[in-house]
């Protein structure tokens, strides 16, 4: 995504891809509407460095060694929550999440939320937090 | 039973969005640390966490809580059998994602998102952000569907 490099991302992103932005209510479904997006951005998008601060919040592939001493790996869903911080063309920064549900090893959903950085106490930044 | 890990997190989103200090602070760890990480903020144990809830400027509408729209994202505890065959607890954080939708005293709606390690299953690490809902921009009009927010 930082680098822009559609054919890496293109093998990575599961056909039937759902992408949700619940603060907009917008989703998006398929590779196709995922690129346009980044390709179209106001500005170019999020500038380079994109990523700082990114951390990928999810145990590793876990396996279990079973009473026959099978190595079989342990059920869970798929599901990963991937934070980071990003610079817009305004100059604001941000912080991202998102939920990521993977499937056959692809990115099958993604959640995704935008909090931008603001004052302390953050509390009072809500309060008069300007929407729009 | 023991109480599963998505019903603890909804008594505690449910505890925090009615104010229940009672129940809030049996689910506290006494270590407990937490973080905004849009502002830098962070604030240590039970006595810090009340203290911000009570003290936001304009009070928090409990009653509008969209617990609905609470979502627990993480797995069970998970448990292994030994070449012994022994059940064991697998190693590793219990760290939890929670996603929650909160009316604020001007109208408006967040999404807060909260990144929670617990220890001796109470919440010990909160790593929290708060997203503004808002319109979706017209350059994006044509190339997504618009879910109904509700």
């Amino acid at each position: 995504m930082d680098e822009r490099d559609f054919a890496t991302l293109e093998k990575m992103i599961h056909p039937d891809l759902v992408s949700d932005m619940p603060q907009s209510g917008e989703r998006t479904v398929g590779f196709a509407g995922f690129r346009a997006q980044l390709e179209q951005y106001p500005g170019g998008g999020v500038q380079n460095p994109v990523a700082t601060d990114a951390r990928l919040l999810a145990d590793a592939e876990r396996w279990a060694i079973t009473p026959a001493y099978t190595v079989v790996p342990l059920a869970g869903r798929k599901e990963f929550t991937v934070l980071f911080r990003a610079q817009y063309p305004d100059g604001r920064w941000w912080h991202m999440l998102t939920l990521v549900e993977l499937r056959d090893e692809k990115i099958y959903r993604t959640v995704n939320y935008f909090a931008p950085e603001m004052p302390a106490p953050l509390a009072e930044s809500i309060a008069a937090y300007q929407h729009g | 039973m023991p109480e599963s890990k998505q019903d603890f997190f909804r008594r505690y989103v449910q505890a925090i969005a009615e104010r229940d200090f009672t129940t809030l602070e049996t689910m506290i760890h006494t270590d407990y640390v937490g973080e905004y990480p849009q502002s830098g903020e962070r604030f240590r144990g039970f006595a810090a966490l009340r203290f911000q809830l009570e003290q936001y400027p304009g009070g928090l509408p409990a009653a509008d809580f969209d617990e609905a729209r609470t979502k627990v994202l993480g797995e069970e505890e998970r448990w292994a059998i030994s070449p012994g065959y022994t059940v064991l607890p697998l190693t590793g954080p219990e760290r939890f994602t929670t996603v929650s939708r909160a009316p604020y005293p001007d109208g408006s709606r967040w999404w807060v998102v909260s990144i929670i390690t617990l220890k001796d299953d109470k919440v010990w690490r909160a790593e929290t952000y708060f997203a503004p809902e808002f319109e979706p921009p017209e350059w994006r009009k044509g190339m997504v569907e618009i879910v109904p927010r509700g």
